[in-house]
């Protein structure tokens, strides 16, 4: 050993070794990027000027706020429903759990075009006409042709809806399955009440699990409000096809409407960032 | 070591020819004992001798076979009208629950809550019991099991045995008749174990009526008065501590106190 230990403490450089390999890697793939830009830059594929002109016309402002109230409402029936059959499913009622569980089949098996096309073109012929009344007295809540009721948003907030709930169950279900069973007993022998205990303990804990698909599903949901052109709802993308097929500016529409559902998945993740920090992991 | 509670003497539980199965196999068989109020019973037995479920009979959170758990003076679980027993509703077995405090081997703290919230949650939740009040409470027994610096940490930021203190306050700020333990210090290594041994003694000398599952010596010997000991979920003995471990009556029992003695 050539090490002197009497000569006291000598200031140790520690040289990192450095990564050659992932910097290579790094610097070939930027240039990919700079050579696709700049081919694509001379080829002059996107005119930027027509781009921002229809960025904010008022006929696609109209289809991406469509998207989102059709994709926001749609998710708020999933959520409802997803929790409905999920405590259902949960509940240790054979009736219950099967009906639940035969939802979920049905719902998530067929395609969601199908399922739009069902309620749209379908459903009001099975029911022609919609009379709720409440029995015994007079009292009529509506009294309509099914046509008239079942609207182009109506049929897609259904069809996008349930078929999203029953996702959404199996997701909600996961979450509240993954709860150590202890947390149960634990808020069971305090005394609580099953609603207490769902409501104080479990969804709670839950919410941490869920939290991060339901972000997910949500994205998908806006993007999947797409699927409603096939029933005549006037929607982004068919908004935008209508203005590309007269004038043929099919790079900048199109890219126009993926901007905006780029915009609305931005939104949606800075809201599951948000109540990932409302319910952390413990 | 039932010194203060003016009421002692009166029954806090009483189990009358408990059975329970769980598909066929009998995990009670026809288990009977009395708890006086003040008294600190120590429930020792083999690992699967039915201790668990025992306990889980008593607040209900097991349904049953038959016979009946009282709870005192109250019936657990059915109400008797005429000759027959009517199941109570979900509401009222929860009420009943109210009383009866539990104590886990997991501790079971609510991990979405602080220290402090897990003790006013059932106050406040179960009891309606005004914020302010509530955790002034909860304060008090933060306090009392050693951990008032910690009513704002989460269960994750706790040690086993701090956690299992703050779940024994949690179950005393319901005000329980009774507190069953079920196993609270297997969980725990040794040294962390000790904690929650001193806090089981301080409420025996209080005069809390407690039943305790458990394989720690140190609280059988330490805090119990009496013993019951269980194999293969029966009653085997059921004696005055002093005399369970100097003069063991059962076979079983005289085996298990050479291995855990
Ligand atoms: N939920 C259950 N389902 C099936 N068997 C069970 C259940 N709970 C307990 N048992 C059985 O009952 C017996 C007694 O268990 P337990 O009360 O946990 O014993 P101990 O607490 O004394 O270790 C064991 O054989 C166990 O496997
Ligand atoms: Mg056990």
């Amino acid at each position: 050993m050539s090490i002197d230990m009497a000569a006291g403490p000598v200031e140790v450089r520690i040289i990192r070794r450095r990564r050659w390999g992932a910097w290579l890697l790094g610097a070939v793939v930027l240039l990919a990027i700079a050579i696709i830009v700049v081919a694509g830059a001379r080829a002059r594929i996107i005119d930027v000027d027509v781009f921002f002109h229809y960025l904010t016309s008022g006929e696609i402002l109209l289809g991406a706020w469509s998207a989102i109230l059709v994709g926001t409402v749609s998710m708020a029936v999933a959520l409802t429903g997803g929790l409905v059959a999920a405590l259902m499913r949960l509940s240790g009622n054979p009736i219950l759990s099967s009906v639940s569980a035969t939802y979920v089949y049905f719902f998530r098996g067929t395609p969601m075009l199908i399922q739009i096309l069902f309620w749209y073109n379908a459903f009001p012929t099975m029911f022609p006409y919609l009379h709720i009344a409440i029995p015994f007295t007079d009292i009529v809540v509506v009294s309509e042709r099914m046509p008239l009721v079942i609207t182009p948003f109506v049929a897609a907030v259904a069809g996008l809806g349930l078929a999203e709930g029953a996702y959404m169950s199996e997701i909600i279900r996961g979450g509240i399955l993954a709860v150590d069973k202890g947390q149960q007993a634990a808020a069971r022998a305090l005394g609580m009440t099953q609603s207490q205990i769902y409501g104080r303990v479990v969804i709670p804990q839950a919410a941490r699990i869920i939290i991060p698909a339901t972000g997910n599903q949500y994205i998908m949901l806006l993007k999947s409000t797409s699927l409603a052109s096939v029933i005549g709802f006037l929607e982004l993308l068919r908004i935008t096809q209508g203005i590309y097929s007269a004038n043929f500016r099919v790079v900048e529409l199109l890219a126009v409407a993926a901007f905006w559902y780029l915009a609305m998945a931005a939104i949606v993740t800075a809201i599951q960032t948000l109540l990932e920090k409302v319910f952390p992991v413990r | 070591m039932n010194a203060s509670n003016t009421d002692s003497g009166e029954e806090a539980i009483r189990v009358e020819s408990v059975q329970k199965a769980f598909a066929g196999f009998r995990a009670l068989k026809d288990v009977s004992f009395n708890v006086r109020n003040g008294e600190v019973i120590a429930l020792l037995g083999p690992s699967g001798s039915g201790k668990s479920t025992l306990l889980r009979c008593i607040n209900r959170l097991e349904v049953i076979d038959g016979g009946r758990v009282y709870v005192h003076g109250q019936l657990i679980g059915y109400q008797q009208r005429g000759g027959d027993l009517h199941e109570m509703s979900d509401a009222a077995i929860s009420a009943q629950r109210r009383s009866i405090g539990m104590v886990f081997q997991s501790f079971n703290l609510f991990r979405h809550m602080t220290a402090l919230q897990n003790i006013m949650s059932g106050p406040v939740f179960v009891l309606k019991a005004p914020r302010a009040a509530a955790e002034r409470r909860a304060r008090e027994l933060l306090d009392k099991v050693g951990l008032a610096d910690k009513a704002h940490s989460y269960p994750t930021e706790l040690s086993g045995g701090q956690q299992q203190r703050i779940a024994i306050a949690r179950a005393l700020a319901m005000d329980p008749k009774v507190i069953l333990f079920d196993e609270p210090t297997s969980a725990l290594d040794p040294e962390l174990s000790q904690e929650v041994v001193a806090a089981i003694k301080t409420l025996a000398e209080e005069g809390q009526t407690m039943l305790i599952a458990t394989h720690e010596m140190a609280i059988a010997q330490g805090c119990a008065d009496r013993v019951l000991f269980m194999v293969g979920g029966e009653l085997v003995e059921d004696a005055a501590a002093p005399e369970f471990f100097s003069s063991p009556q059962h076979e079983r029992s005289r085996q298990f106190l050479a291995r855990h003695t």
